[in-house]
C-alpha cells in the first residue's frame, strides 16, 4: 500500500517530485544570498565615501551676501576672471580651524599676482558674529560673506567644505573637510592646461 | 594582570569549544556515547571563560584601569558607575563579549536542559552547532576585536568615557543585554534545526520541543526592541521613536521572521506540513541576527546607533555567508526526507490564517530588508549614493499592518481545518460591532485620515475578537483561561494592537512648535501653557549641563537642556518628556541662549498616546510569559505515542490524546 | 426580505452601512493645510545634509534651517512640490531624497515587494488547487485512490498470496 501513496503518480500529468523543488527552491535561495553577500563585500566603508557634486561643470550659483570683516567684495561675480577658491567655513569647527594656516598661506602666495583668491562663505548664519572674530583674529584677509541661502545652492553637507571655480566662472572642484594650500595649488595647475 | 586573565579565558573558552567540537563529532560520528557525555561538559569551560573575562573586563572598567586600550578609549574617571559598568557594551569589542558571554549561557542552559538526552544524535549535533558558532565568537574576540589589547604607551590618566548619548540615560543598562538576549537566544533553535537537517530526522517534534526556546529569544527581543524605541525616544530628542534607521530595521527583521515561525510551527504541529518552511524560516532568523551584527559594525551604512571603531566586517561577512551556505546545503541534501504528508483543507481555517500570517510577515521582512539594503546595492551597481528613508517604510508596511490587523481578527475565530460562512457571522459579530462603532466614535470627535482610521478601527476589530476569546476562555476555565498558549497569545494580540494604535496616533496627529521666550514669559499652545523660568547650570565630574526650565501647565517644571561632556568634546542635547495616557509633551533646547538672562528657544512637541508603545510592549511581554506557562497535560513532543501523560490515567487515552501531535498521515518519521 | 434574512444579515448591513458612512466622512480632510503644515511636510521628504540619518523636518543644524526655508520661500512663490524637488535635487544630487525615486535603477525598489507579494499570493492558491484535487470532491475519488484502482485492476486476477478464497 505504501508505495502507490509514495510513488510518483502515473503517465498523463507532470508534477516535480518534491525533491526537485526543494532543490530548485534552495538553488535560487543560494543565488539570492550569495549575490547578497557580494554587495556587501563590495561596499565601502561609509566614511570613505565622499560624494561628487552634482555642481562641477556648472556655472557657479549666485552668491552675495553682506561682509563679515567688514572689507572686501561681497558678491562671488565681481571675482570673475579669477581663480576662486570659495570656502564654507563655520567658527565652532575644528578642521576649519585647523585648516586656516593653510589659507593664509594660499592668499599670500597669490595676494601679490592677484589671479587666485580665496573666497569666504559663512555656513551657519547663526555664527556669524562669532565668524568675525575668528577671521580677523587670524589675520585672514579674504572677503568672507554671510549668504544664508548659499548652503543649499552649493549642496554642501558639513564645514569646511570648499571649491575650486575657474576664471570663466565654472565649477571645477570639490573638496570635503580641510585642505592645503599645495592642494588647491595643485588643481590650479592642472585645471589650467 | 587583568589583560592575561582576561585572554587567557578567552583561550580557555575557545579551547572548550573546539574541544568539544572535536570530541562530540567523534562520538556521533563512531556512536561512542561516553564521548558523547565528555563533549556536553566542555560547555562548563566555555561559560567559565565567559564568565571571567567579563568580570575582568568589567573589574578593567570600574577600576578605570587604561593600560586596556578599551578602558582608554571608553571609560574615564568622572564617568559614574553606572554607566563605567555599561561600558562594556558601548562599544564594539565589549558587545562581542557581551555576545559571546549569553551565548555561553544559553548554551550551558541547553546543555542542562537535554542532559538526559544527551545520547540522542540530535542533542550531539545541535551542540556541535553551538560550540561551532561559540568558537567563531571566541576567534573574533581574540583577533580582531580583542577588548583585552594593551593600550599604546604611554598610558593615558584619564580616557573620553563612553558615547555621550550612551551615557545620559539608565536604558542603556537593559536595552543592550535584552536584544542580546533575543538575537543570541535564536542560536538554540537554529542548532536544532540543523541537528534535524544533518540527522535526517525531521519528522519528529524536535522543532516543536525547541518552541519555548524561540518563544524565550523572541519575547526577550521584543522587549530589546521596545526599550531601544523608548530609550531613543528619551535621549535623542527628534521626538519620534522609530526611525525606520538600518540599525533598528536589522533588529526587526529577526523579529518578524521569529513571528511567522511562532505561528507556522502551530501548523506543523497540527498537520505535519510545511517543514521546509519551518526550517527555512529558523535559520533565516538566526542569519539575520548575523546579518544584523554584521551590518551594525562593518561600518557599511550611516547610521547614529552603528559601532565604529574596529575591523570586524569581513568576518561577520564571511560568518554569515557559512551559515547561509550550510543552511542551504543541508535542505538541499535533506530535502527527499522533508516530504510531508499532510496538506491543507481550506483556506478558511486556522491553518490558512496561519499561511497568510506567514505571507504578511514574509513580505513585512522583504521589504524591510530590500529597504535597508537598497542603498548598498545601488551604490554597487551605478555608484549613487540614494537613501531610503521613514517614507518608503511607511508607505510600503502601511498595507501589510493593515492586512495583519484583519487577520488578527478574524483567525482567532477560525476553528481547524475548515470553517462556515455562518460561523464566522455568529462569531465575529461583536468584534465588528465594536469596531464599527470606535470607528464611528473618532469620526464624531474629528479625527480624519484613512490611515488613522483604518488602524483605531481595524485595531479595535482585532482587540476586540482577541478579548472575545479570552472571555469566553475565562468563563470556561477560571484563571486557567488567561494561561496557555492560545490565551497568551490574545493577550500578545492585544499589546500588538496598542502599539499600532499608537503608532498610528503619535505619528499622525503630532504638532510641533518652536517658541522664543525671555524668562518669565508664558506661550499658550494646544491647550497647555509653558512659562520659561529661566537657565541654569548644573556641573559634575560627568558633564556641565545647561538647562532651561519650563513649567507645563502651571505645575511641574521640565527641564530641556545642552550638555556638554569635557572629556569627550561632544555636547549633546537632551530632551524632558511630560508623559501621560493621553500625550506626551516633548520639551528640547536646540540651542544654548547666547545670553543667560536672554531669550531662549524652546522647542514643544505634542504627540498622542506615545505611552501606549511602550504599555502594549509589556502586555506583550507579560502576555509570551503567560502562553508559556505549562499546561495540564505535559508531555513532550518527542516522546513516543505510547509514553504516559501526567495527570491521565488509563494508557488508552493517551494514544487518543496523540492526534493532535507532530505527523499525522504516513506514520512518525519520516 | 424574509425575517430570516433580516436575522441573519440584519446586524451586518447595519455595520456595514455604518462602516461606509464613517470612512466617507473620516477620509474628508476639513480643514486646508496651512503653510507651516505644507513646510514640515515637504521638508520631511528630504535627509537633512548635515547629519546622520534625520529628515530636513526634524533636525535644526543651519542646512536643514536653510531647506525649510527654501521651501517656504517657494512655496509662497506659488511653485509646487515637483519644482522644489528639482530644485533640491539639482543642488544636492538624488542622495538629499528621503526616498528613492520612482524612475531609474531605483523603481526596483518600490516594485520589488510588490511583485513577490503577487507572486507568493499565486504560489500559494496553487498549492491550494492541488491540495483540493489530491482530495477529491467530495464523494469522488481522489488521483491517489484512481491510481491505486488502476494498479489493482492491471493485476492479473490470480489468488492474493495469503488471502482465503472466500474473501476475494
Amino acid at each position: 500500500m505504501t508505495d502507490a501513496l509514495t510513488a510518483v503518480p502515473a503517465a498523463g500529468r507532470r508534477r516535480w517530485p518534491k525533491r526537485r523543488r526543494v532543490l530548485w527552491l534552495t538553488l535560487i535561495g543560494g543565488c539570492v544570498a550569495a549575490a547578497l553577500i557580494a554587495v556587501f563585500a563590495a561596499s565601502p566603508a561609509q566614511s570613505t565615501v565622499s560624494a561628487s557634486s552634482p555642481l562641477i561643470g556648472k556655472a557657479a550659483p549666485v552668491t552675495s551676501g553682506t561682509s563679515i570683516t567688514g572689507k572686501g567684495v561681497t558678491d562671488l561675480a565681481a571675482l570673475s576672471g579669477k581663480w576662486v577658491f570659495v570656502n564654507f567655513f563655520a567658527s565652532w569647527c575644528p578642521p576649519c580651524q585647523a585648516e586656516m594656516p593653510e589659507l593664509e598661506q594660499f592668499q599670500e602666495e597669490h595676494s601679490t599676482a592677484g589671479t587666485a583668491t580665496i573666497f569666504g562663505v559663512e555656513y551657519d548664519p547663526t555664527d556669524a558674529s562669532a565668524a568675525k572674530g575668528f577671521l580677523t583674529g587670524r589675520s585672514a584677509t579674504w572677503p568672507a560673506i554671510n549668504d544664508p541661502s548659499a548652503d543649499v545652492t552649493w549642496g554642501v553637507h558639513n564645514p569646511p567644505e570648499s571649491y575650486l571655480v575657474a576664471p570663466s566662472g565654472t565649477v571645477v572642484e570639490k573638496w570635503f573637510g580641510g585642505v592645503t594650500a599645495a592642494t588647491i595649488d595643485a588643481a590650479i595647475a592642472s585645471y589650467s592646461r | 594582570m587583568t589583560i592575561a586573565l582576561g585572554n587567557a579565558a578567552l583561550i580557555l573558552s575557545l579551547l572548550g569549544a573546539v574541544g568539544g567540537i572535536i570530541t562530540l563529532v567523534i562520538g556521533l560520528t563512531r556512536g561512542k556515547d561516553h564521548l558523547l557525555r565528555t563533549g556536553r561538559g566542555y560547555v562548563w569551560l566555555i561559560v567559565l571563560g565567559a564568565v571571567v573575562a567579563t568580570a575582568a573586563l568589567q573589574y578593567a572598567l570600574i577600576n578605570t584601569d587604561f593600560r586596556l586600550s578599551y578602558v582608554a578609549g571608553n571609560d574615564s574617571t568622572g564617568t559614574p558607575l553606572l554607566f563605567r559598568i555599561t561600558a562594556m557594551w558601548s562599544a564594539l569589542q565589549g558587545s562581542i563579549l557581551l555576545w559571546g558571554l549569553i551565548l555561553a549561557g544559553y548554551l550551558g542552559a541547553m546543555a542542562f536542559h537535554f542532559r538526559k538526552r544527551i545520547t540522542d544524535p540530535v542533542v550531539g549535533w545541535a551542540m556541535v552547532v553551538g560550540y561551532s558558532v561559540a568558537a567563531f565568537f571566541f576567534i573574533l574576540m581574540l583577533t580582531a576585536s580583542n577588548p583585552f589589547d594593551r593600550a599604546p604607551n604611554p598610558i593615558v590618566t584619564n580616557g573620553p568615557g563612553p558615547d555621550p548619548l550612551l551615557q545620559d540615560h539608565i536604558l542603556v543598562a537593559f536595552h543592550p543585554p535584552l536584544l542580546y538576549l533575543g538575537l543570541v537566544g535564536f542560536t538554540v533553535p537554529f542548532c536544532f534545526a540543523m541537528a534535524g537537517l544533518i540527522t535526517g530526522r525531521v519528522g519528529e517534534g524536535w522543532l516543536v520541543e525547541t518552541r519555548r526556546w524561540t518563544l524565550f529569544a523572541w519575547c526577550f527581543l521584543t522587549g530589546g526592541v521596545i526599550l531601544g524605541a523608548w530609550w531613543s525616544y528619551q535621549v535623542l530628542g527628534w521626538g519620534g521613536y522609530w526611525a525606520w534607521d538600518p540599525v533598528e530595521n536589522v533588529a526587526f527583521l529577526p523579529w518578524l521572521t521569529g513571528t511567522a515561525y511562532i505561528h507556522s510551527v502551530m501548523v506543523q504541529e497540527r498537520r505535519g506540513m510545511l517543514r521546509v518552511w519551518n526550517l527555512s524560516l529558523l535559520s533565516a532568523t538566526f542569519s539575520l541576527t548575523i546579518l544584523g551584527t554584521f551590518l551594525d559594525r562593518s561600518g557599511v551604512i550611516n547610521s547614529i546607533h552603528s559601532f565604529s571603531g574596529g575591523a570586524v566586517g569581513p568576518e561577520l561577512l564571511a560568518f554569515f555567508g557559512l551559515i547561509v551556505a550550510v543552511s542551504i546545503g543541508l535542505l538541499a541534501w535533506r530535502g527527499d526526507r522533508l516530504r510531508s504528508p499532510g496538506l491543507i483543507d481550506s483556506p478558511l481555517s486556522r491553518e490558512g490564517a496561519f499561511l497568510a500570517n506567514n505571507l504578511l510577515f514574509g513580505a513585512f521582512a522583504f521589504v524591510v530588508l530590500l529597504g535597508t539594503v537598497f542603498p548598498l546595492i545601488v551604490q554597487v551597481v551605478n555608484g549613487q549614493q540614494i537613501t531610503v528613508g521613514g517614507p518608503y517604510f511607511n508607505t510600503m508596511t502601511m498595507p501589510i499592518v493593515v492586512c495583519l490587523l484583519f487577520l488578527m481578527a478574524i483567525a482567532p475565530v477560525l476553528p481547524w481545518r475548515k470553517a462556515s460562512g455562518e460561523l464566522l457571522r455568529r462569531r465575529l459579530l461583536w468584534p465588528a460591532a465594536a469596531a464599527v462603532g470606535t470607528l464611528a466614535l473618532c469620526v464624531v470627535f474629528g479625527i480624519r485620515g484613512l490611515n488613522p482610521l483604518l488602524a483605531f478601527g481595524l485595531g479595535a476589530f482585532a482587540g476586540a475578537s482577541a478579548l472575545r476569546q479570552l472571555v469566553l476562555a475565562t468563563r470556561r476555565q477560571g484563571w486557567r483561561g488567561a494561561v496557555g498558549r492560545a490565551n497568551g497569545g490574545m493577550i500578545v494580540h492585544i499589546g500588538v494592537v496598542l502599539i499600532a494604535v499608537a503608532f498610528a496616533a503619535s505619528h499622525s496627529y503630532a504638532h510641533a512648535a518652536s517658541f522664543n521666550l525671555t524668562p518669565g514669559q508664558s506661550v499658550t499652545y494646544r491647550g497647555h501653557t509653558f512659562k520659561y523660568l529661566g537657565l541654569r547650570t548644573v556641573n559634575n565630574s560627568q558633564r556641565s549641563s545647561i538647562e532651561a526650565s519650563v513649567q507645563v501647565d502651571g505645575g511641574k517644571v521640565y527641564r530641556p537642556a545642552v550638555s556638554t561632556y569635557p572629556l569627550a568634546d561632544e555636547t549633546v542635547g537632551t530632551p524632558s518628556v511630560a508623559s501621560t495616557l493621553l500625550h506626551d509633551v516633548y520639551l528640547t533646547l536646540p540651542a544654548v541662549p547666547s545670553t543667560t538672562t536672554g531669550a531662549a528657544t524652546i522647542g514643544v512637541l505634542i504627540e498622542p498616546l506615545v505611552s501606549w508603545v511602550w504599555i502594549g510592549g509589556g502586555v506583550m511581554v507579560v502576555g509570551t510569559v503567560l502562553s508559556a506557562w505549562p499546561g495540564k497535560r505535559r508531555r513532550r513532543p518527542t516522546d513516543p505515542v505510547s509514553a504516559p501523560i501526567e495527570g491521565i490515567a488509563a494508557p488508552a487515552r493517551a494514544v487518543s490524546a496523540a492526534g493532535d501531535d507532530s505527523s499525522v498521515g504516513v506514520g512518525a518519521g519520516t | 426580505m424574509s425575517a430570516r434574512f433580516l436575522r441573519r444579515w440584519g446586524p451586518w448591513l447595519l455595520i456595514g452601512l455604518v462602516l461606509v458612512v464613517a470612512l466617507v466622512i473620516g477620509v474628508q480632510r476639513n480643514t486646508p493645510q496651512t503653510l507651516d503644515q505644507r513646510v514640515d511636510h515637504l521638508a520631511g521628504l528630504y535627509r537633512c545634509p548635515s547629519c546622520d540619518g534625520e529628515t530636513a523636518e526634524e533636525s535644526n543644524t543651519a542646512t536643514s534651517v536653510e531647506i525649510r526655508n527654501l521651501i517656504r520661500a517657494d512655496l509662497q512663490q506659488g511653485q509646487s512640490a515637483a519644482d522644489i524637488r528639482t530644485t533640491l535635487v539639482a543642488d544636492y544630487g538624488p542622495g538629499i531624497l528621503e526616498s528613492p525615486q520612482t524612475h531609474g535603477f531605483t523603481l526596483l525598489v518600490w516594485v520589488a515587494p510588490v511583485v513577490a507579494i503577487v507572486a507568493a499570493i499565486v504560489g500559494l492558491s496553487l498549492a491550494f488547487r492541488r491540495w483540493k484535487r489530491r482530495l477529491g470532491a467530495p464523494g469522488s475519488p481522489s488521483d491517489e485512490d484512481r491510481v491505486l484502482v488502476e494498479e489493482a485492476l492491471a493485476r492479473p486476477l490470480q489468488d492474493p498470496a495469503g488471502l482465503p478464497e472466500e474473501e476475494q
